[in-house]
């Protein structure tokens, strides 16, 4: 039987009397990818952070890895839109901080975390300050940090929106890479059609506060799939299917 | 040019600069209130000896105040920006206080520690540690919501949130508050070795003044002027070594 990584049923959420999240209900199941999509100001960030514990819904069932939802999740890393990268430590010290926070010995901080910074391309600018590198290093700290935690479910927050189109494209490529290399399950979520069609497995169209309508995507995983033209076809889809949802 | 060279080379425009401005003045108001610069610079060099017990008085009560402000109002700062309750209990009692001229309260000083140092050192605390605790609480309340996150992320305990998340947040903004408060502290403390003293550049300008020795006067001001620009110098080298991660923003 395939377990869920992330169990949804009937959550709602609501800042004051405006309802954010209307009875939502979804799974995730372990090892997927999941993208989360929809116009801004439909609760897709109100969502993720009621998932990492950061909001608290007003009824619901939620569940993470089998456990009920109260802090933030155990064996789940998050990624921010805006990284949040502590300014005052090194790129090295950003990553390396969840090991030292865990009481890590040492040498196995050392070398877990120089690692996971060779792995991800970002070595050579380990003794670096957020300040002084590119939005795109600052991504992949970002991901080697939530990655050292070693995460079974990862939360990613439009986690590549501000990035150039060639870099976004690197690093989607990369998160699919380390998804299928570490098992990890993915929630990412976007407002672009094409990470969403290129990330998730499972396509979570959402409307103003609630689900419009769930894709399933066969093509995620295929090699080159940006350059055929099934992959436009279901960016199409997406693209119908959010418009509708608007308009309904 | 690079940062090295251009450190001192600012300085030494600042020099000019201020030496520049003094020579206007003494030749435009020509009186004798305002010296004539090289030979003040010269009689500076000359009293300089007799100066130090002075400068070193004054320093002792600027450290000495700032260390006791540090320990008061960090941990308050500190505990005002980090819970509620202490903020709405707090926060009122300092903003009335606050803004009172607290130079007034130098006799009650005299009256409950004596007229030695203790109550020159009261006074200037007393002064400074407001500000500080205003720095240290906007600090505070100024991080950023989502190192809060990533914090719960990592499951980090109170202590650990404050050991890696808070103690260096507030560094720059405690960097802030000291240079406030040393200006604070210099104007402060003038006035508060004008009474009950034989040692301090306070009581040394006064001093001079009183005997109508200017050029005097001036060498005092001179060293006021030099203990205010090496603190804030310290502070420069504080502030490299504990906020590198400023250096190059």
């Amino acid at each position: 039987m395939i377990k869920n990584a992330v169990f949804v049923n009937n959550l709602t959420c609501s800042f004051t009397d405006k309802i954010v999240l209307d009875a939502l209900s979804f799974v995730v199941p372990t090892n997927s990818t999941c993208v989360i999509i929809g116009p801004s100001g439909c609760g897709k960030t109100t969502l993720l952070h009621t998932l990492a514990g950061f909001i608290k819904p007003d009824s619901g069932v939620l569940r993470m890895n089998d456990e009920p939802v109260t802090d933030f999740p155990k064996r789940t890393g998050i990624i921010l839109q805006d990284y949040a990268l502590l300014p005052w430590c090194t790129v090295f010290d950003n990553v390396a901080l969840g090991l030292k926070i865990s009481h890590q010995n040492r040498t196995v901080i050392k070398e877990k975390t120089t690692a996971l910074l060779n792995e991800l391309g970002i070595l050579d600018i380990a003794h670096y300050y957020p300040s002084q590198i590119s939005g795109g290093q600052k991504q992949r700290t970002a991901i080697a940090r939530s990655l050292n935690l070693e995460p079974e479910i990862l939360l990613l927050d439009e986690a590549t929106s501000a990035l150039d189109a060639m870099t976004r494209e690197q690093l989607q490529e990369m998160i699919l890479a380390l998804h299928q290399l570490k098992k990890t399950t993915l929630l990412q979520v976007t407002h672009s059609i094409e990470e969403a069609v290129f990330l998730g497995e499972q396509i979570i169209v959402m409307k103003k506060g609630g689900i419009h309508e769930i894709i399933q995507n066969p093509l995620v995983g295929i090699k080159a799939i940006r350059k055929k033209s099934i992959f436009y076809d279901m960016c199409l889809t997406v693209r119908e299917s959010l418009e509708s949802g608007t308009r309904g | 040019m690079n940062q090295k060279t251009k450190m001192p080379f600012d300085t030494l425009i600042g020099l000019v600069g201020l030496f520049l401005i003094w020579e206007g003045l003494y030749f435009f108001i020509n009186h004798p209130v305002i010296p004539e610069p090289i030979e003040t610079i010269r009689l500076f060099v000359h009293l300089f000896p007799s100066l130090i017990p002075h400068i070193f008085s004054s320093l002792y009560r600027i450290l000495m105040a700032i260390l006791i402000s540090f320990l008061i109002g960090i941990p308050l700062g500190i505990w005002i920006g980090a819970s509620k309750w202490a903020d709405r209990l707090l926060s009122p009692l300092v903003y009335l206080i606050y803004p009172i001229p607290k130079v007034a309260f130098l006799p009650v000083f005299m009256l409950l520690y004596g007229l030695g140092d203790a109550s020159k050192i009261s006074l200037v605390v007393w002064i400074i540690v407001f500000q500080l605790i205003l720095s240290v609480r906007d600090g505070i309340s100024q991080i950023d919501r989502s190192y809060y996150q990533v914090m719960r992320m990592m499951h980090a305990s109170k202590w650990q949130t404050f050991i890696y998340l808070l103690c260096p947040a507030i560094i720059p903004q405690i960097i802030s508050g000291l240079r406030v408060c040393i200006g604070i502290a210099i104007a402060s403390l003038f006035f508060a070795e004008n009474y009950a003293t034989k040692y301090g550049l306070g009581y040394y300008i006064m001093n001079a003044w009183s005997v109508i020795d200017y050029s005097e006067m001036f060498c005092g001001i001179l060293a006021l002027c030099l203990l205010g620009f090496l603190l804030f110098k310290l502070i420069d080298i504080l502030e490299r070594l504990l906020v590198p991660w400023k250096k190059d923003q």
